[in-house]
Parts: structure tokens; sequence; C-alpha cells
């Protein structure tokens, strides 16, 4: 996403309260703007199907959450998890190398090795979850799971060009398509899921058309990706480790016989933490807009300066002035998003009691929200730092420390759950204290020897 | 310029503990137990979500009685009658004076709620069953205004008289004047045909409730026919008389305020109707042609007079009277009819000497 770095910093030199404005925008649009229009969509459907099809709400709640399986088992288990982090770095890779020619035949590669391994197994996965449903939902739900692989694949690639706006436009018209499809003929189970995969599919194609546009093919499959000395095996495990981290808690809690019960099939639920850990997250959508543009806007800067300067023979002087102008960019970033998430989190926890009451929640998740929230702002600090780990190429810290936040936040939500309601909610929480903590001492030992790692690796790379 | 390692700092180890500190303070202020037991206590909706914290806080707490009744209750909300006798039969045990009440309160709704969705054999095994737990209910103890008439309505489903004469003697002990309980501890009085009692709360009816104040006396009217009471039916019945035309009066004085003088006046000849004495019926007489008079109803006097005129051929003094009105009207074909009329009561009399 370098170019979008500079896109944000020539906005935001106007230094007029409405390009500020424009540049979070754009960059809460740019992190986290997919996922807030999916779910918001997917709530709209909710809404609609009660209101205007005047349904109890049973088979929108089933399809809320088939929908929500789908995108955390194909965003943990195939794309977003193992493939996705390698294949930017392969593209990122063949980029570098001026060897773009190849980078439409690895797309279509990785689709296929996505969809090729993603059918057995996702259409095992809705069997064994889904036993009793009919045999039209199964393949319904088997080929959202595939759609939704391919759209997180190419939606890798297709925001590394410079087509941000028209990605935007991708999320909106196709989820614009699902509201609509579910207006006129969401009445049953089968209809949305119908829909939902017919919105979704336009969103693939319509990525596929950028893809093809911008990449000039000049061979069709390429699988160099997948050889053993080219595939990141560290960065595809940092990838499931984290998503499964990240998925973890909610999983224990679906299935944990305190907290979770079945809702349809052997697909569970829990009422008890799915609302409020869904407000957490949508709580820290301006914190990440902030990250993402310091990331990509002022981080990158330096970070280019300095590897420009190691690679092409400057002087030490310069090249330590960089990483100090590194580190202090990286110092200033994070304490700007601290501060400026938990300023956000005391004005939410002023009003939520007025907000959950206007928009009809039970009080009763409070306790549990205010938890959640300051653990989804240390999720936010987590994430913001194997961002950094990413961009310096420390792999394997990445790795680890996902590991460590997945182990951690398994086992802490599991013991958790075991202490009483008083306590949902911490095991997340503290996990992520902790792996927010550790990521910080890695990220303070990564930048005072960042000289001298990069020296060696020059040195055995050349 | 030079830059030293130590320089280089994103954060420093100091600051990453001072974090663990702040977030650590911040999550042990967020300690949501009390909050949440508060909320579990007060709330009066979303029962599944509180009853799936009400089970894991059990879990943890099993002796605790509140908890386990709040979670009776809850279940009860949910339609879970099983779970809520069951809990109900846990709490039984070492229960003091009101929780037993309250045990009783609840396996009574939960079998009622059983009998509204059971099949005609259980419905009928069931009801001896709540009448028993009506009566085992203590409602000396204290209930809610919403318990209150609850019980009132269910032991009148079951006509239970006696029972929720109880219940309502119990509330009018706190609330004497209560209109409402009077009245529903008369009804049941009336059903348990209790007279002499009824004839007490009536009188207490009637110095309270002056809106239907009319109502209570012409119960008490009947009550004292019924039971031969023949002065105290003659008593009511003249006060129902006063009241009537007080009231009448009153609806005079209303119509006059809205300018509707003919319906005023009609209001005073249905007084003329109603009253058997002859002083009394020239009064409402007068009074109709007097406001008929001031505000100009030339035509509808006479028609008044007309219709009145043979009840007053053997009093001269009215005759003269109405003749007079028929003159200053200018009806003297009127007049001429009256005057015919009473030569020919005088030839009849004649006649008969």
């Amino acid at each position: 996403m370098a170019g979008i770095g500079f896109e944000l910093r020539k906005a935001f030199k106007e230094k007029s309260l409405f390009s500020l404005v424009h540049v979070y925008g754009y960059s809460a649009l740019l992190s986290a703007g997919p996922w807030v229009i999916s779910i918001i969509a997917i709530l709209i459907v909710g809404l609609i199907e009660i209101i205007h099809f005047q349904s109890d709400g049973g088979h929108v709640v089933r399809f809320q959450i088939i929908v929500t399986y789908a995108f955390a088992l194909a965003a943990t288990l195939i794309t977003s998890g193992v493939l996705q982090l390698p294949f930017t770095r392969y593209i990122a890779d063949l980029i570098y190398a001026k060897r773009e020619s190849e980078v439409l035949g690895t797309y279509f590669g990785s689709l296929f090795i996505v969809l090729g391994i993603g059918l057995p197994l996702f259409s095992a996965i809705t069997y064994y979850l889904l036993p009793d449903t009919l045999m039209i939902n199964q393949i319904l739900i088997t080929s959202i799971f595939l759609v939704l692989s391919s759209i997180w694949l190419s939606n890798t690639l297709v925001s590394s060009l410079k087509y941000y706006k028209e990605i935007i436009w991708g999320y909106l018209i196709s989820y614009i398509t699902i509201i609509a499809g579910a207006y006129f003929f969401g009445n049953s189970l089968t209809s949305l899921l119908v829909v939902f995969f017919f919105g979704n599919s336009i969103l693939l194609l319509f990525m596929m058309t950028l893809i093809i546009k911008h990449y000039k093919p000049k061979q069709f499959l390429y699988f160099h990706f997948f050889n053993k000395q080219r595939f990141y095996f560290s960065l595809g495990f940092a990838g499931l480790f984290y998503n499964l981290g990240t998925w973890i808690d909610k999983f224990i809690f679906w299935y944990h016989p305190l907290t979770g019960e079945a809702i349809i099939g052997r697909i569970h639920a829990s009422i008890v933490y799915d609302i409020p850990v869904f407000l957490a997250y949508l709580s820290i959508v301006p914190g990440m807009a902030i990250f993402f543009f310091r990331l990509e806007a002022d981080f990158a800067e330096k970070y280019d300066l300095f590897y420009s300067n190691v690679r092409e023979g400057g002087t030490l002087e310069v090249i330590e002035q960089y990483r100090y102008e590194m580190a202090e960019v990286l110092r200033d970033s994070i304490r700007e998003l601290l501060i400026f998430q938990a300023i956000l989190d005391i004005i939410l926890f002023l009003f939520a009691p007025r907000l959950f009451s206007l928009l009809h929640i039970p009080q009763l998740y409070l306790g549990l929200f205010y938890i959640l929230t300051v653990g989804a702002m240390l999720q936010l600090g987590f994430m913001s730092v194997l961002a950094i780990f990413y961009y310096l190429d420390r792999r394997k810290k990445a790795m680890w420390l996902s590991l460590f936040f997945f182990i951690t936040n398994g086992l802490f939500t599991w013991y958790s759950i075991q202490l009483g309601p008083s306590m949902y909610g911490y095991g997340y929480t503290l996990s992520l204290l902790l792996s927010f903590s550790l990521s910080l001492i890695l990220l303070q030992k990564t930048m005072e020897s960042l000289d001298y790692e990069t020296y060696m690796h020059y040195s055995i790379s050349s | 310029m030079t830059f030293n390692q130590s320089k280089i700092k994103v954060i420093t180890y100091t600051e990453i503990i001072g974090l663990i500190i702040i977030f650590s303070t911040i999550l042990y202020l967020l300690y949501p137990k009390a909050m949440l037991e508060n909320q579990i206590l007060s709330e009066s909706s979303n029962y599944d979500l509180t009853s799936r914290y009400l089970k894991n806080m059990l879990r943890l707490d099993p002796s605790n009685r509140v908890l386990m009744f709040t979670l009776a209750k809850t279940a009860l909300k949910q339609n879970k009658i099983d779970l809520t006798l069951r809990l109900t039969h846990l709490l039984q045990e070492n229960a003091s004076k009101n929780e037993k009440n309250t045990i009783l309160q609840l396996q009574y709704r939960a079998y009622k709620q059983e009998y509204l969705y059971a099949a005609k054999e259980r419905k009928r095994a069931l009801l001896p069953q709540l009448k028993e737990l009506q009566n085992k209910i203590d409602f000396s103890l204290p209930l809610t205004q919403e318990e209150q008439h609850y019980w009132l309505h269910e032991m009148l489903w079951l006509q239970n008289y006696h029972h929720a004469l109880l219940l309502v003697d119990q509330v009018l002990k706190n609330k004497p004047k209560s209109i409402y309980w009077l009245s529903q501890k008369y009804e049941l009085l009336s059903r348990l045909h209790r007279t002499k009692e009824m004839q007490k709360t009536i009188k207490t009816l009637l110095k309270i409730d002056k809106k239907d104040h009319l109502y209570w006396l012409r119960q008490a009217y009947y009550l004292a026919l019924q039971n031969h009471n023949t002065k105290e039916a003659a008593y009511y019945q003249d006060q129902l008389k006063t009241l009537h035309q007080t009231q009448n009066l009153s609806r005079i004085q209303k119509k006059i305020e809205q300018g509707l003088y003919l319906q005023a006046a009609d209001i005073y000849m249905q007084l003329y109707t109603q009253s058997h004495q002859k002083e009394q019926k020239i009064r409402w007489l007068k009074e109709a042609l007097a406001l008929l008079q001031q505000y100009g109803f030339v035509n509808e006097r006479t028609k008044i007079l007309k219709s009145v005129e043979d009840d007053f051929l053997d009093d001269p003094q009215m005759v003269t009277f109405i003749l007079k009105i028929y003159l200053e009207s200018d009806k003297l074909e009127d007049a001429v009819a009256l005057s015919k009329k009473l030569l020919d009561k005088t030839k009849l009399n004649g006649e008969e000497e």
C-alpha cells in the first residue's frame, strides 16, 4: 500500500479542516471499510427481514450466524490466515524484481489452489456443521465460503494497486445489491444465502476486472509461489495464528456449554458474548484510521529513506539519523494511537448506557462491553506493532507473537469462563495486554539493533 | 551528528511497566461483579440473557438464595415451568416465612401457566391444586400493588371468595379509604350473602365515594328493601330524590351556560313529570316558563302550557295564571279553548250535583 501513503500525505499538506476529515475518513475506509460495510449491511438485512417481511427473526438470525461463520472460517483457515501475508510478500517481491508480468499468473495460480483446497475442505466443514440442512443451502454455504476466500485473496492484490476509491465503491455496490436483494427476495434462509452469494460474486468479478486491467499476463497460471523455497512459511503461520487468536475467544464462547448454544445444526452462538464483542470492535475503527495514516504516510517515508540509504551506501550518520526518525515516528504513532483511543473509549463509556437503551441493547452487556472495549484497544495496539514487524521484515517475531496471542487468548478465555460471568472478557483483554506489552519490548529491541541486523541481512543476501 | 543506542527509544521499559499498571488498574476498576448483580436483580426483560448469567453465577455460589429466587422468577417469565418448580422445591428447605410465601406464589404462577396450555384432563387436575395454593398464601405479608390485583383476579377466577375477602381486608387495613378495594369488598360480601357487613361497607362507600354516590344510594336502597327494612328504604329513597334533583339542577345550569335554553326548559319539565306533589310541579313549571320568557321563546311557553293545562283545571289560581300568559302571548285561540274546557267541566259538575 506504499502508494496510498503518498496520496494521504499530499491531501494532509493542505492543512484545512476538510483535508483532515478527508485524510482520516479515507484512512478509516481503507483500513476498516470493507468489514464495517459488510457488518452494517448484514445488520440492515436483519432489519429489513423484521420490518419488511415481518419475520420473527428466526431465519435472519440463522443467516447472520452462518455468514459470521463463513467470515470467521474463511478468514482463519485459508485466505487471510495462511495465504494473505505470504501472497502479499511474494507479490511485493515480484514487483521489486520488476517481474510484474508474473503477478497475474501467480494470482490465478493462488486462486486455483484456494478453490482446489477450499472446495473439499469447506464442503466437509459445511456438512459437519449443518448435517440436517437442505442440500441447496449446503451448496450455497460452501459457495459463500469459497467466494469470500477468493475475495480476500483478490483484496490483497487489488489494495496494492492505486484503485482505492474503486475498491470502496466495489464494496458499497456489492453490499447495496445484497441489501436490495434481501428487501425484494429475502423471505427465506435459502433466498438470503443466494442474495449474499450473488452480491459477493459481483464484488469478486469487480476486483478480478481491476486486477486483469492492471497486470498484463505472461502466463495464465504460475505456481512458483507455492514452492517450498519461495513460500514464506513464517508469514503463513503468523497470519494463521493471528487470525486463530482473534477468533479463538469467540469460538470458546460459542461452544462452551455455559455461554453458547446451538442455533442451527452444529453452528453455535453466544448470547452473552457476540453483541458486546461486535460493538467493541466497532469502537476501534477511528483508531485504526489514525494508525493506518501514520504507518502508510509517515513511517513508510522514513522506512524508504532508511533502506534506500542502506542499499545505496549512505553514510552511517545518515542511516542512524533515519533510524532515529523511524523510531520517533513509531513512538509518536503508538502514543497518539493510545491517547486518541483512550479518549474515545472514555467518551464511549460515558454515553454507553444511554446509547444502549436508545438502541434497545440490554444494559446487562455494559460490564462486558467496557472490558472488551479495553481489549479491542489493546488489540489495535498489538495489530499495529505486528504491522510494523511486517514492514521491517521481522516475520519470525510476528509469528511467535501471534502464536503467543493465540495460546494465551485461548487459555485465558477458557479459564475466565470457569471463574464466572464477572470475569467474562478478562481472558481476551489480559491476553492482549501481555501480547501488546511483549510486542512493544520486541519492537524496542528490534529498533535498537536494526542497523546491525539489516547489515547482516544484506551482507548474507548479497 | 551522532546517535547513540540509548537515544533510539520507541518505548522505554519503565513506560511498558507503566502501561501494564495503568491497564491493570483500569481492568480492576471495571470489574463488574456488583454492577452485574444489581442489573440482574433489577432486569425486567431479556430473560434468556439474564437466565444464562444467573445459571453461571449460581454454579459458583450455589447457596445464594437471592440468585436462586431471581432465577426462578426469570425461568417463570421464560415459560420454563419445570425449572421454576425445581428451584422452588430446592428453596423450600430452610425457607423463612416470607420466602415460603414467595415460593407458594411462584408455584401458583407456574402451575397457572401450565394450566393455560394443558389438555382438558390435566386442567381439571390442576384446578384444586391451584385453589389449595391460593389458600396457603399468607396475604398478611406485604404484596406489591400489581400482586394485590393479580391475586384478587386469580381468586375471583377460581371463585375463591372467602380467601379473596381475606386479601381485600388485608389490603384495606393499609388503605381503609380505597374506593376500589371497598367496592371489591362489597361485591365479595354480596356473593357471600353477608348482608350485615354489606350494609356497613355501603355506608362507608356512601361517605367516601362522591363520584358514584347515586349508584351506592341505589344499592343501599335495594339492600334495605331486600332486608325488609322499610324505614331505611324510605330514607334512601328520599336521599335519592334529593340527589336526583340536585343533579338535574346542575345540569340545567350547565345548559343555560352553554346557551341551550330549550334543553334546560326540557329538564325542568322532566322534573315536573317526576314530581308527585302539586307545589313542586308548579315550581318546576314556573321555572321553565320564566326561563323561556327571559330568552324570548313565546311559542315554546304556550306549547308547554297547552301540554299541562289539564292538570290544573281544578285550580283557579293556576288557570288564571295560564290564561294570562295565553293572552299576553296573543294566543287567543288557546285561551278560548281553555275557557271552553273550564265551562264544560263546570257544566259536568253541575249535572252531577
